[in-house]
């Protein structure tokens, strides 16, 4: 079991491995080497732009610029300064993370405005690269660059230069691999997938993004040092933007969200370029040309076409046995029923002209189910969107366990506890059932950068447990026979259920419901009426739902209030409320009650 | 002296705006951003070009040729690159991923069929000099700013009173809704590339006279991508103030860094705003059916 798992997780890399290897025994001639030796540079701009492309969903159009800078450091550094070429190539990557620390506040901007702000950072570059002076030696650029010495080793042969970008491709292969594989891999996955769900569960969109980004950045830099150690020269050409799409080919071809889709695109665009050498003015239009057939006919490169074929089994999905734990001792929340967990003061919500939301008190009482009900455009969305941070109240204040959170971050408030549905259910559909769920245990675990590279034994235990409680929760919804099934692929009902068990994941101290019953047949809504309940009496959730079905809600819920044109029209016991002659006048309209 | 650089800059600034419309009038409607959008410019430029060395000595049927055929690129940009994509469940990444192949490719094809020397426009229409009471301007200037105020009025107008102009707006402001309410989205999409590539064609006929044409002037899309932000992208009077603001602080910047560094000030401005107001001067009005 431990062996298979670990041929699958680097069965790839170890063919790789082997491939290199015969490459390097066997080839002798010098203009295969150099060209195997630049597609291997270029495959680790690839895998870099991957991350920052295929999983934290930027579109970096600077990628060749942040090359550069590695490229220009490691060479000022060796030919100016006299650096060890250790310590330079450590340096160029260094210096590419600061810089793309600057861009970094950029990145919780929609993909269209990043895109855009790093075409023109890496026309910026070209600009400083080529007017430098001395320091970067203009258009002509700086010929005679020292060749590198690795403790004693000096890399002065094309084949040992083949050696050395292979060894870094081969750590930095490794280095991501295991970067994606726990919390922070699966969160890039999510917001990549869907944003608005990611930030709901708590995840800070805009922090998680930079981090993908920065390290991407780092990696290009050291690409770039290698290359320019191996030409000995550096000029301002091979940093353009337009280097920077022909990475973006790369990965596009290859597949988003595929390292080994990489791979493939960065070898195969590098040795593609060097067929199409003999008609340089025809070769961006043949590029352009395929990426738009791309796009239109399988956006999701090669990878997408294989995946297509290739049957998933279970067993490959299994990184972890399931161990049992306490989800009572998991998902329990305080048993004092008199303490008041959320409140609302006046709030109120205006859209422009139109007053969605009209002076609304209410209260909350820890584990309750509290149900919201009102007309079509009453305002009940608009309601939880105001309370959990997707809208900022107008006037008004929202507590939360004493704490003022009105017009705090979607994500902060989700980290304390309040999680919601949304009312279309949004999944992470290129992902599985137990991988969603699992996405929601993102607040409680630890394990970051630093860890996932690591992976000690503290970082297996937490994964366990994530993926244990993700497992019990499914079971819990009954989602179980579907958990490795991809989310894509589920039926309408089954994804609400996923959506929940998501939500159940990050340990809600209010789990509010948007709509939960809209869409599913009688049996699927009778099941969901006795998971709530389970939810309430269980564990001791407090449930929030906004719904139309009054039967189902008069049935489960606590307490009730009813919203119309943005007023709130009555508050009390769900028998009060539906008795209530305006609540009838309003909701139900004129009808004679039995009929309801 | 000062007055010089106010009218060049106004100029210049002037065919930002066409552009910045262009980007805003496409985002607005369809949710496109096309990166390339500046090399419809260049197509604009090189048509004009030829139009007027070898066709016609008359500058305005030059524009409107350029005008014309820009235009029908964009329309085919469209038809063959946007539009397939999204029918076929794109999502925007990947119709961002084909305007990058547009930005390419367009180049190169008006490279092997201009070549790859600057062509600049005959002499005899940038030399003429307008009186303005006691000083001269140059009536290049003067005509850019002319016709591009003409065109800016026009598009208002036709915003507001036309039929075509209003179903536009609103396809702009919630496409679902404007649908479910009979209106034929894809052909009013259609046309709105078709204008929008006719707009950066004219653009194009004005830069070349200032500077020249040539296959890489699309690089101008970036700057007046610069300016649709600083006006609030999507909104089209904010392109407009964008546009000119732009073109004002890059003629009065430029005399004060050596020429090799005066893209950086626009490229700077994009980043800059990018990174601390990014809903532009008068923001972004959200459209509806993002939400």
């Amino acid at each position: 079991m431990m062996n298979q798992s670990v041929l699958k997780k680097y069965g790839t890399l170890i063919g790789a491995l082997g491939i290199l290897l015969v490459i390097a025994l066997f080839v002798q001639s010098n203009y295969m080497l150099s060209l195997l030796s630049q597609a291997v540079i270029y495959t680790i701009l690839a895998v870099s732009l991957q991350l920052i492309f295929g999983y934290a969903g930027q579109v970096s159009m600077a990628h060749a610029g942040f090359f550069g800078i590695g490229a220009y450091t490691s060479a000022i550094l060796t030919y100016h300064y006299d650096w060890n070429f250790v310590l330079a190539f450590l340096m160029a990557g260094v210096v590419a993370a600061i810089v793309s620390l600057i861009l970094s506040p950029m990145a919780k901007l929609g993909e269209i405005y990043f895109a855009m702000s790093t075409l023109a950072f890496n026309l910026i570059l070209t600009i400083v690269f080529a007017n430098g002076g001395n320091l970067t030696g203009g258009w002509n650029g700086l010929p005679g660059i020292p060749f590198p010495n690795i403790f004693g080793w000096v890399v002065d042969s094309k084949k040992e230069f083949f050696i050395l970008a292979s060894i870094v491709l081969i750590v930095q292969y490794l280095f991501m691999i295991r970067l994606t594989e726990g919390r922070l891999g699966r969160n890039f996955r999510a917001i990549r997938d869907n944003q608005l769900a990611a930030s709901s569960l708590g995840i800070n969109i805009g922090l998680t993004k930079i981090k993908g980004f920065i390290l991407g950045c780092f990696w290009a830099g050291l690409a770039g040092s290698v290359m320019v150690h191996m030409y000995a020269f550096v000029s301002p050409e091979p940093f353009s933007f337009h280097e920077s799409i022909t990475v973006i080919l790369m990965v596009v071809l290859g597949g988003l969200g595929s390292f080994v889709g990489a791979l493939f695109g960065g070898f195969g665009i590098t040795f593609l370029n060097e067929v199409l050498k003999e008609i340089p003015l025809y070769r961006p239009i043949f590029y352009g040309l395929f990426i738009v057939v791309m796009m239109i006919f399988w956006p999701n490169g090669l990878y997408g076409l294989v995946k297509k074929f290739q049957k998933q089994t279970k067993e490959t999905l299994i990184k972890y046995t399931k161990i049992n734990l306490s989800l009572k001792k998991y998902l329990s929340q305080s048993k004092d029923t008199n303490q008041t967990i959320l409140k609302m003061d006046h709030v109120t919500k205006q859209f422009g002209g139109v007053v969605a939301l009209d002076n609304v008190d209410l209260e909350v009482k820890q584990g309750q189910v509290f149900g919201l009900i009102g007309p079509n455009g009453a305002g009940k969305t608009t309601f939880i969107n105001t309370i959990t941070g997707l809208e900022k109240p107008t006037i008004g204040k929202v507590t939360f366990l004493d704490e003022d959170i009105s017009g705090k971050p979607m994500y902060y408030v989700g980290a304390k506890g309040m999680v919601r549905t949304f009312q279309t259910s949004k999944l992470f559909n290129s992902m599985t059932v137990v991988e969603n769920v699992m996405v929601g245990t993102s607040t409680i675990l630890k394990n970051d950068i630093g860890m996932a590279i690591l992976q000690n034994k503290e970082y297996h235990i937490e994964e366990q447990k994530a993926y244990s409680i993700a497992m019990s929760i499914v079971n819990l919804v009954g989602l179980e026979d579907k958990a490795f099934d991809l989310c894509a692929n589920l039926s309408y009902g089954h994804r609400r259920l996923v959506e929940i068990a998501r939500a159940l994941a990050s340990q809600p101290k209010v789990l509010f419901l948007d709509e939960p019953a809209a869409g599913l047949n009688l049996k699927e809504r009778e099941n969901l009426k006795d998971l709530i309940i389970r939810l309430r009496n269980e564990f001791g959730i407090t449930i929030f739902i906004v719904e139309h079905d009054l039967n189902l809600l008069s049935k489960i819920c606590d307490h009730m209030a009813v919203l119309n044109f943005g007023k709130k029209i009555a508050d009390g016991l769900p028998q009060a409320v539906v008795n209530d002659p305006e609540v009838i006048q309003a909701y139900l309209g004129r009808r004679d009650k039995k009929h309801a | 002296m000062y007055l010089d650089i106010l009218v060049s800059g106004l100029a210049v600034g002037c065919i930002y705006s066409l552009i910045a419309m262009s980007y805003s009038l496409i985002f607005r409607s369809s949710g496109v951003l096309n990166i390339g959008t500046g090399e419809f410019v260049m197509v604009g430029g090189l048509v004009g070009y030829s139009v007027i060395s070898t066709l016609t000595t008359n500058y305005y049927l030059s524009i409107i040729i350029a005008m014309v055929i820009a235009g029908t690129v964009g329309y085919l940009a469209n038809t063959l690159v946007f539009h397939p994509i999204q029918k076929r469940g794109g999502q925007d990444v990947h119709v961002l991923i084909a305007s990058i192949a547009i930005l390419i490719s367009l180049p190169q094809i008006g490279a092997l069929l201009w070549g790859a020397e600057p062509l600049s426009f005959p002499n005899n229409i940038s030399q003429g000099q307008v009186n303005l009471g006691v000083t001269q301007i140059s009536g290049m200037s003067f005509l850019i700013i002319l016709l591009s105020f003409a065109i800016m009025i026009v598009f208002q107008v036709f915003f507001r009173f036309t039929r075509l102009g209003q179903a536009m707006r609103a396809i702009a402001d919630d496409r679902i809704m404007s649908q479910l309410l009979g209106v034929n989205n894809h052909k009013y999409i259609a046309i709105i590339f078709l204008i929008a590539g006719g707009l950066t064609g004219i653009a194009g006929v004005l830069l070349g006279p200032i500077y020249y044409a040539s296959y890489d002037m699309g690089t101008i899309g970036v700057k007046a991508f610069a300016a649709a932000v600083v006006g609030g992208f999507g909104n089209v009077t904010g392109a407009v103030i964008g546009g000119i603001l732009l073109g004002l602080i890059e003629a009065f910047g430029g005399t004060m860094v050596s020429s090799q560094f005066r893209d950086l000030i626009l490229y700077g401005i994009l980043i800059a705003v990018m990174l601390f107001r990014p809903t532009g001067i008068l923001g972004i009005k959200q459209r509806r059916d993002t939400a």
